[in-house]
């Protein structure tokens, strides 16, 4: 799909391109003073469903869990469960800061460059002290928005189920 | 006139909605108990080895009594839950100080999900048994 001069994939084609299209939302988010992800963490740590063994902190987390709503299936209810972890304790204010940006991300989004997808609320929660077995110097604050998806994915399954 | 026959009408409103109100929080605890044993059983398993999970643990899970439900402006709740934290931790995913890695097994989430329907069918049961048991049966 091309867009101006610019080329942008697809939004919902596929599972896999909806968790690229919301990495590309919290990237390309600003806060007020025009400040990104990478300026926060200095490089785009946005891992997907699962963390390496060893990162550098603080990161970032998505995972989306999906789910039927209505409309013979094709409108899904989503939530995006973000969690923002650093390493060691002094960096929970950096953490909160990057919670702040997710919520920018997130909290009002909109996608409509090929299915569409919105969140409008969410809860936020900084994480208790962790003790053993969790390392004890990580901090954390962990986000779920609720979204409404209507994923070109599905839409393709009834065009293809319909010509069969 | 003379009647033959004659029809009562009765008005059970109050006791209805007495029964209704005292029956809910029996029947959000048996809900509520549905998905305790569901939580409990998985974690019977452990976290990726049965060290991690000790009868303390599975003990820990708790249903709020009925007399403990919560009523706010959209409804009434109970609430399933534990004091021991490192389950959340478990569940949220953490950085393991002993096997070094980064570990995540979620039980609770999953097993809200799974006991939506049998969490309702006990609900309605009970209330339904509980209302019958106070107003009647029409």
């Amino acid at each position: 799909m091309m867009r101006g001069s610019r080329v942008v994939a697809p939004t919902t084609v596929t599972g896999a391109a909806i968790y690229a299209t919301l990495r590309r939302a919290l990237i390309e988010a600003r806060t007020p003073s025009g400040g990104s992800l990478r300026d926060l963490l200095g490089a785009d740590r946005v891992y997907i469903a699962t963390v390496p063994n060893d990162p550098a902190f603080p990161y970032v987390t998505l995972r989306l869990a999906r789910e039927s709503e209505g409309a013979n299936g094709f409108r899904e209810r989503g939530s995006l469960e973000v969690q923002i972890v650093g390493r060691p304790a002094s960096q929970s204010a950096l953490v909160e800061d990057v919670a702040d940006l997710v919520d920018l991300a997130f909290l009002g989004y909109t996608e409509s460059g090929s299915g569409l997808m919105f969140g409008r609320s969410r809860t936020r929660q900084t994480l208790p002290a962790f003790s053993e077995p969790a390392d004890r110097d990580t901090v954390g604050v962990v986000a779920v928005y609720s979204l409404t998806l209507w994923p070109l994915v599905l839409q393709d399954r009834a065009a293809n189920a319909g010509d069969a | 006139m003379k009647f033959d026959a004659s029809v009562q009408i009765t008005d059970h409103g109050r006791r209805y909605k007495k029964a209704m109100r005292d029956g809910v929080p029996r029947a959000l605890y048996a809900a509520g108990e549905v998905y305790r044993a569901k939580v409990v059983k998985r974690l019977r398993k452990g976290y990726t080895s049965g060290a991690f999970v000790l009868g303390r643990s599975r003990g820990s899970v708790r249903v709020d009594a009925p007399k403990d439900v919560r009523w706010d402006l959209s409804g009434a709740y109970i609430r399933v839950g534990t004091n021991v934290p490192y389950m959340l931790f478990w569940e949220l995913g953490h950085h393991n100080v002993f096997t070094r890695r980064y570990e995540r097994v979620e039980i609770w989430v999953p097993a809200l999900a799974e006991t939506r329907q049998a969490q309702g069918e006990a609900f309605a049961r009970v209330l339904d048994r509980y209302i019958a048991s106070k107003v009647g049966r029409p």
